[in-house]
């Protein structure tokens, strides 16, 4: 990896809000984002601005990615760490981490949180998903009444 | 996507995921949920039919609270399930759009020739095909669905289709099937079978079921591209002179040579509790989702779902 070759030794990230974090290389090397900025310089320290990321977000983004860079974890830990991670997440923090994450071009965080998220939606209806998501129907009613026509078990 | 009026709080709004990212939210998604989603928006109708999500049609995840079949066989036997599940097959293959590669019904669903033609009518690009536990499925219904299916290379055989109705339909229209799994027993007429209609199979399971020594035998010398035969915890046995005789891993290892041997995977612990079931198949002793599990795994990978 690129980050070992160089010398950088501290990485310093700057979320939307001001807060500064500072990290080891090996922390962000699943932000691509990241990793490419650092890649592009040769310098012993390095200070990453991302406005697209919020304090509170990379906080748990850069708690996620060290235990899961951890040598020293067994499997077993790293599950029931994720297991609680979800469940200490709001509904809102999940969608603003998997953008973060897709910001960030953060493979694995990125599935992870994509799996969060679809369990949020298991079992639930159509309203519930607009509401979530936040969006409108755009459907004219005659479409929408044809949909629930097609899909009448669905609505049991 | 589409941009429309509302921001979250914090500043970033749900329009900005972009297409992948619903995409990769979708595919945790079972075919219920998919159809859910394609109502939400007609953006998110457009994403629901990426031919990512349809190229396997797992109708074995569907949870009970969404579309309620109870762990027994037969129980979708009546005409309102039996339409319930016709909707449901239309509209997902709809969704589908000619993607689906691989169809897994669910175990308890009562499958009808209706059924296996419509499906088969949507699915032209069939590759695999596992079959639900119970149904009533015609030598006609079989060969209609058949008809449709140009590429079908690897099946799940249950007890809902007679093996001559299945095989009589893969010969007719030429089916180059590679991959066979059996969960009802292996007798010496489907070795025959085997042996004649699907010479270019090259892995056979036949997991925890009853074996007919001779059967096995002879797809075994038979059949030249045969890669891997599984028969974990299953019992091997025959009818000699009239009485039935059972036939361990080791009896059997003395009939073939080794080349052939090695394409045998069985049970290493040999006689494990699983090994000694398998001529219980009696649902009073065991609960059917036992079977059902059975039917999803495999020690050949490409055979489990």
């Amino acid at each position: 990896m690129a980050a070992e070759k160089s010398s950088i030794k501290i990485i310093t990230l700057i979320a939307a809000d001001g807060s500064v974090f500072e990290v080891e290389p090996n922390i962000v090397k699943e932000m691509k984002t990241v990793q490419s900025y650092i890649d592009e310089l040769d310098q012993n320290t390095v200070s990453i601005p991302l406005p697209n990321v919020f304090g509170n977000d990379l906080a748990m983004i850069i708690e996620y990615c060290k235990k899961h860079a951890s040598e020293e974890e067994t499997k077993e830990a790293k599950e029931e760490f994720d297991f609680e991670f979800v469940k200490r997440m709001k509904s809102d923090d999940k969608l603003r981490l998997l953008q973060a994450a897709s910001y960030l071009n953060m493979e694995s965080f990125l599935q992870f949180m994509a799996k969060a998220i679809a369990a949020e939606i298991e079992n639930q209806s159509v309203e519930f998903v607009r509401d979530y998501f936040q969006i409108e129907s755009d459907f004219t009613p005659e479409e929408e009444a044809e949909l629930r026509k097609e899909n009448e078990w669905a609505f049991k | 996507m589409k941009k429309r009026n509302s921001c979250s709080a914090n500043g970033l709004s749900i329009q900005h995921l972009y297409y992948d990212i619903l995409v990769r939210i979708f595919m945790n998604l079972n075919v219920v949920e998919l159809s859910i989603v394609s109502m939400v928006s007609k953006s998110w109708n457009h994403i629901s039919r990426d031919p990512l999500l349809w190229a396997k049609l797992d109708l074995s995840r569907i949870s009970p609270n969404a579309f309620n079949i109870p762990s027994v066989p037969e129980a979708w036997s009546d005409t309102n399930s039996s339409n319930k599940l016709t909707t449901l097959l239309k509209y997902a293959l709809s969704l589908s759009n000619y993607n689906t590669t691989c169809i897994v019904f669910n175990y308890f669903i009562y499958l009808t020739d209706a059924h296996l033609v419509f499906v088969a009518e949507r699915t032209p690009n069939l590759k695999r095909l596992v079959l639900p536990f119970s149904g009533k499925l015609s030598s006609v219904g079989v060969k209609t669905a058949m008809k449709s299916w140009r590429d079908l290379q690897s099946i799940t055989i249950t007890s809902v289709v007679k093996s001559r109705t299945i095989f009589s339909a893969i010969r007719m229209y030429y089916q180059d099937i590679i991959e066979l799994k059996f969960t009802c027993n292996f007798e010496i007429r489907q070795g025959e079978l085997l042996v004649k209609y699907t010479p270019n199979l090259r892995a056979l399971s036949l997991r925890n079921v009853m074996v007919n020594l001779r059967a096995l035998l002879n797809i075994l010398n038979s059949l030249e591209k045969l890669e891997e035969v599984n028969i974990c915890h299953s019992l091997i046995w025959d009818r000699v002179n009239g009485k039935v005789e059972t036939y361990t891993i080791h009896d059997v290892r003395n009939r073939v040579n080794l080349s052939l041997l090695q394409k045998l995977i069985f049970c290493q612990r040999n006689r494990c509790l699983m090994c000694k079931n398998v001529n219980n198949i009696n649902p009073r002793r065991q609960p059917y989702v036992h079977f059902e599990d059975l039917w999803h795994q495999d020690e050949i990978r490409s055979l489990g779902h």
